[in-house]
């Protein structure tokens, strides 16, 4: 499958200004990341990059979801993860709004908090559709036990990877609510990573296709997603605000891949 | 027509989609379902064919399955008709 128009102007929205994000993260002395100006220009990036992949991620995943017939198994899934970057859009754009606009530091928790908190089991959903249409599929996608397995060792690695993240989000002193949203959203993460690390397992055995580079992308996007949510909560809490351009190229790479996933998958059925 | 023939025009006609590991493998399981051996009758042809469009359909929609159906009934030789 080749790489055209959009595909192309999508990897250049993604990996230019994740790579910026990731340069600062690792040489932060770097001539351009202290020259007069680059702030202010790093931030109006960031704070317009994010939405836009996310309203191009939404808006291709409707397309397949209106393409897909009314009776396909896999239909539900989409419908979900459409609504959810929808609504991870508009709270990304809440965010775009305070940055961009009233030019104030961003308030935690905001009207935002309440579009990324629907979206999530959203998200959820859509992978658990997803899982069930790979069964209806009829592909051979390894035995349950194998499943159910792969299943169990991403419970155990988010238990053990929240014990260390989760402890200074609890005992920091913060108002109730945004540290109730600090935990949460570690936490909604690490349920989403346990159908991503199943489908993960079984997209593997697609690859060499469309089908499984689609998949692939959509699942690399969820995995950014949970990291960069991770890092968040951590680093918010500990005050780390030096880490910030890491914590955006995560979103970046996130919102790029979900999108990029959703843009093969429309090209996929409109070919 | 030998199983193993039907197997290699399934994989040239359906691994430009998922990918040869794929496509080798779902018509492998689904000739076994089918009680298929060395030779591959047409009924079970034709209903090798119908599984795996099936399950195309959702990871390529209707269209588009029904369009690689189509290529591998021809590539089997099957007429337009059957």
């Amino acid at each position: 499958m080749k790489l055209r128009g959009a595909g192309v102007v999508l990897l250049l929205l993604t990996v230019l200004p994740a790579a910026l994000f990731l340069g600062q993260t690792a040489f932060p002395r770097a001539g351009l990341y202290t020259a007069d100006g680059y702030a202010a220009v790093a931030f109006a990036l960031g704070s317009t990059v994010k939405p836009l992949l996310l309203l191009l991620g939404a808006l291709w995943a409707w397309a397949c979801t209106r393409r897909f017939e009314s009776d396909n198994p896999i239909r539900p899934g989409w419908w979900r993860l459409s609504l959810g970057l929808t609504l991870l859009f508009a709270g990304q754009l809440v965010l775009a709004f305070y940055q961009l606009f009233l030019r104030v530091p961003i308030p935690f928790p905001s009207v935002a908090d309440v579009f990324f908190v629907i979206a999530y089991p959203l998200l959820v959903a859509a992978l658990v559709a997803f899982l069930r249409a790979y069964e209806v599929a009829g592909f051979p996608t390894g035995r349950k036990g194998e499943r159910r397995a792969i299943g169990a060792a991403a419970v155990v690695l988010c238990v053990l990877v929240a014990a260390p993240v989760l402890s200074p989000v609890l005992a920091a002193e913060a108002p109730g609510i945004e540290k109730l949203l600090n935990v949460l959203y570690p936490v909604l993460d690490f349920v989403l990573l346990v159908p991503t690390a199943i489908l993960l397992r079984l997209t593997l055995r697609f690859r060499g296709g469309p089908v499984g580079r689609i998949w692939l992308l959509l699942l690399l996007g969820f995995l950014f997603l949970c990291v960069g949510d991770v890092l968040f909560s951590y680093l918010s809490t500990l005050g780390q605000a030096a880490l910030d351009p890491l914590v955006d190229a995560m979103y970046l790479l996130s919102y790029g891949s979900l999108a990029g996933g959703a843009l093969m998958q429309r090209d996929v059925l409109s070919d | 027509m030998t199983t193993e023939e039907a197997l290699q025009t399934i994989v040239r006609v359906v691994a430009p989609y998922v990918g040869e590991t794929m496509a080798r493998s779902a018509a492998q399981a689904h000739c076994q379902k089918l009680g298929v051996g060395t030779d591959i009758g047409r009924d079970q042809l034709d209903a090798l064919i119908s599984r795996l469009g099936s399950g195309l359909n959702i990871f390529l929609g209707r269209e588009k399955s029904s369009r690689v159906v189509t290529e591998l009934r021809a590539a089997m030789g099957f007429g337009s008709g059957a």
